[in-house]
């Protein structure tokens, strides 16, 4: 049994890990004991990462929609078609008609072929680097880089942590672990969350509100309107580490509370650590190309890595089934593959080298430990070919030869990306608050989870989390199957009723649906 | 000196020679010995050269137990069409375990106990019986996480506990004590290396067993541990108390030398041929015990949590493992999340404020504390 050392491909945290490799297989993972994230420990993500390699309906060979069935070609035959696919578009429609959508799980490897696919080969700007942090336009450089910028170590040595948000131990282990153990060390602790989770109980002080922002917004503004218990301990502490995790909030609110966390970090001592949702949502933020045009009626043809949008809500759904012509380079046969005119095999995280850049910005590597499955090829493979193909020069054809040139192209300023009209946030139900768990939607949807055998057996349900009078009000039981209904589509979920959650907040695992929503018994 | 000379005698061996004695045994053997990985940790897993051994190391985050009942591995392979074949796999590789601890060689003890109970595992057991064990006895804690003397589970093993042969770290050269016919054809491979011990050397040890009580923290408090949960004396609300903060990461029994727990899963592209494998699982999660139906008898955290400590804890379980089910290596302090591992519910049942009351689970329970 060998160990190779690599890094976790879930959560932005970016935890070494190693993977048992026995004859060739990957057998299992353990955590690195030394590594500066992981030291010792591992979420259930983590421990279960290797359980989708071996699954039998990962994707092992290129495949190509021939007459309405997907068939089985040679890697060059499905490069030809699908070049030739992309350049029909191009030639019979204007800029924006090809777009690129890419998880958050590439490399930053992956990601700079996909930039320069995008503007050097397909010259176009319809691109969606991370979906996980969609909409999010600008993220002030302060929070990413210099004094201002929190490291997972401020966390131990700061006087008052102020966590912003629910569902850390779900959403972000490593973190809440620190977090956690930092607290029972002493460490005041405020959370303002809608739910008592974990870190409430140990905290100083928990303010129970369905936006957090809107108490943080208070304590900027002139203090006049924030609660003398939080305002104290604010006072009193001489550090102090600001948590959020992105995508804790509807979007509009979240790009409110950034600003306002703006104006809270210029106060002395005080540091804001942003959670990443993905392992390399960092990375791909860095390097970002978002378009408001991506899925606009002048979309043709599209070119999906490991990114399952069909999931997405069902507007995108229709989206995709309106497309000429679609690509998906995924592990498995995705929903959105499942359309796809051309589906291409890719590698797992333990079967590729790259980098990933974690939350705090460290960059690591990751290490092949195993061969992929049959034909399938490491997303670099696949997009420096690709890109070859389209008149992309200088591409490089090993690992090596695209760090270089990432090195080079970090000279050249990164375009900014525009933003996108602000989506108007409901206040959700005319009698509860509507809290959506966006980042609890996204680890739903996400496709290798899906794949991963203890995670799926712990993980069957939905569930939607209300307090046990509001309960009674709506006429619900624990456990029971509740359709929830708004206007962007609907979604059934088990009931799970605890005063865990105020009164008056309903908390659901589904990103879009921010209006008002209907609740009944599912039958 | 042939093996039945050698078997029960204590030898010596000056610490240069010992790489000279491993790659001797690397001829016919796969070595997983404690070396560091020039990238990460301190590991312990087959060496590639008799030079990378480091005696020195302070301790694997794997148990060796884990070569022996691996994360994942096929038990046999299926094929269909016109009769089922089955092809059993059984892994028959010979290892030596070079530089274990004491608490891994017990934790490998129980499992073999736990293997051969009712319906004798024989892919576990294939594997041990081509499994020599050499140990290191720990003149000091190797990690400040190790509670060993508290658990029965070290530092230094007595003969007849499982070991092949047990080295005793003196200056400048370990003593060597063959515990068994296979341990002492491991010696009979460089013999020259060898000598016997004098009263020196034993009384070189002597010395440091005398002082390894003050070297070892003796406050896990699992005899006080083992009494609370017998006698059904931890509060409920303790209980509550301790399982909420679990998030069922697993890491406290994929890395426990004593954990057993696996799931049967089977694995084709087409259902006609394919494999059967077992994997490790977990008390701690809720499918664990899921029932097909739906229902799940242990539904909600807290009797989830409270299973994993009773069966390591309570004296009804004790009787049958003749143990309790920690050796105190300290991994789970590493591994836990949210500090909720043996030490800290030990500490935390100690804060009861109750005396040991021994017995068995049926005797008068005591009052609850308040």
């Amino acid at each position: 049994m060998q160990r190779v050392l690599t890094v976790c491909p879930h959560c932005g945290a970016g935890c070494g890990l190693y993977l048992l490799v026995d004859r060739g297989e990957a057998i299992g993972v353990m955590p690195s004991a030394g590594h500066p994230v992981s030291r010792g420990t591992l979420c259930m993500r983590g421990w279960t990462s290797f359980q989708h390699l071996r699954r039998p309906e990962r994707l092992e060979f290129p495949q190509i929609r021939l007459n309405g069935t997907l068939t089985r070609v040679p890697w060059d035959d499905a490069l030809t078609f699908l070049v030739e696919g992309l350049e029909r578009v191009r030639l019979e429609h204007t800029g924006g008609a090809i777009g690129l959508w890419a998880s958050g799980r590439l490399t930053n490897e992956e990601l700079l072929l996909l930039r320069r696919i995008a503007s050097e080969g397909l010259h176009t700007n319809a691109v969606r680097f991370d979906s996980s942090l969609h909409g999010v336009d600008r993220i002030p450089a302060a929070f990413l880089e210099g004094p201002k910028a929190a490291r997972l170590e401020d966390i131990q040595a700061a006087d008052l942590l102020v966590i912003l948000g629910h569902g850390l131990e779900e959403h972000h282990p490593q973190v809440a672990s620190r977090l956690l153990k930092a607290m029972d060390q002493g460490t005041r602790g405020i959370v303002i969350s809608p739910r008592r989770d974990l870190l409430a109980k140990p905290a100083t002080l928990h303010l129970q509100v369905a936006y957090p922002d809107e108490v943080v917004l208070g304590l900027t503004s002139g203090r006049a309107g924030s609660p003398e218990s939080l305002r104290r301990p604010w006072d009193d502490a001489k550090s102090r580490v600001l948590v959020y995790p992105l995508k804790s909030l509807p979007l509009l609110r979240e790009l409110h509370l950034l600003g306002a966390l703006e104006s809270l970090a210029a106060e002395d001592g005080t540091k804001v650590l942003l959670l990443f949702p993905r392992a390399n949502s960092r990375g791909a933020f860095r390097q970002r190309l978002e378009s408001p045009q991506l899925g606009g009626p002048e979309l043709q043809a599209l070119l999906v890595v490991e990114e399952d949008p069909a999931t997405w809500s069902p507007a995108c759904r229709q989206m995709l089934h309106g497309l000429g012509f679609l690509v998906v380079q995924d592990l498995f046969l995705t929903e959105t593959a499942e359309l796809a005119h051309v589906v291409l095999p890719s590698a797992s995280f333990a079967e590729k080298g790259g980098t990933f850049t974690n939350t705090e910005g460290r960059e690591q590597h990751l290490r092949p430990a195993v061969l992929p499955p049959g034909e399938a090829r490491p997303g670099w493979a696949f997009l420096a070919e690709l890109a070859r193909r389209l008149g992309v020069r200088n591409v490089g054809s090993t690992l090596e030869e695209l760090r270089h040139a990432m090195t080079l192209q970090q000279r050249t300023p990164v375009p900014a990306a525009r933003s996108e009209e602000p989506v108007a946030v409901a206040e959700g139900h005319s009698s509860l608050k509507h809290v959506p768990d966006r980042l609890g939607w996204m680890w739903l949807r996400d496709t290798v989870l899906r794949h991963t055998d203890d995670w799926q057996r712990e993980h069957q349900d939905q569930w939607i989390e209300m307090h046990p009078e509001d309960a009674k009000q709506f006429g619900l039981r624990p456990g029971w199957m509740v359709r929830v209904t708004g206007e962007d589509g609907e979604f059934l979920a088990r009931a799970r009723v605890s005063d865990r959650v105020a009164r008056g907040i309903l908390v659901t695992p589904y990103d879009l649906l921010e209006g008002p929503v209907q609740l009944e018994r599912a039958t | 000196m042939d093996a039945s000379t050698i078997a029960g005698r204590v030898q010596v061996i000056q610490k240069d020679a010992v790489p000279p004695w491993v790659a001797a045994m690397m001829a016919q053997a796969s070595v997983i010995g404690p070396h560091q990985d020039p990238d990460g940790d301190p590991q312990l897993s087959s060496l590639s050269s008799a030079d990378e051994l480091d005696l020195a190391y302070t301790h694997d985050l794997l148990p060796p137990t884990r070569h022996l009942l691996p994360p994942t591995e096929v038990l046999f392979r299926f094929q269909g069409g016109d009769g089922l074949r089955l092809i059993p796999e059984y892994d028959e590789r010979r290892r030596i375990f070079f530089g274990i601890r004491s608490c891994d060689v017990k934790g490998i003890r129980y499992q073999e106990q736990f293997f051969r109970r009712d319906f004798p595992d024989i892919y576990f057991l294939t594997r041990l019986e081509n499994a020599t064990l050499v140990s290191l006895a720990c003149p000091a804690p190797p990690l400040p996480t190790c509670f060993c003397p508290c658990c029965d589970g070290g530092p230094v093993l007595k003969p007849g506990e499982g070991h092949d042969i047990q080295l005793t770290p003196l200056q400048g050269r370990y003593l060597v004590e063959v515990d068994s016919e296979t341990g002492a054809s491991l010696v009979a491979r460089a013999p020259e290396l060898f000598r016997d011990a004098t009263s020196a050397d034993l009384a070189e040890r002597e010395e440091m067993l005398s002082e390894i009580d003050q070297r070892f923290s003796t406050t896990a408090y699992l005899s006080r541990g083992i009494s609370k949960v017998t006698n059904d004396a931890v509060p409920e609300e303790v209980w509550e108390e301790l399982a909420e903060r679990c998030i069922h990461c697993g890491g406290c029994a994929y890395l426990c030398p004593f954990c057993t727990c696996f799931t049967v899963s089977d694995r084709s592209r087409d259902g006609q041929q394919g494999e059967r494998f077992r994997r490790w699982d977990h008390c701690i999660l809720a499918g664990f015990t899921r029932e097909a139906s739906g229902h799940n008898p242990r539904d909600r955290k807290c009797e989830q949590f409270k299973r994993r400590f009773f069966h390591k804890l309570s004296y009804q379980y004790m009787q049958r493992e003749g143990r309790p089910g920690c050796v105190g290596c300290g991994r789970c302090l590493t591994t836990c999340m949210t500090a909720v591992d043996m030490a800290a519910v030990l500490m935390r049942f100690r804060e009861l404020g109750r005396k040991p009351k021994w017995g068995p689970p049926w005797a008068a329970k005591p009052k609850t504390s308040p």
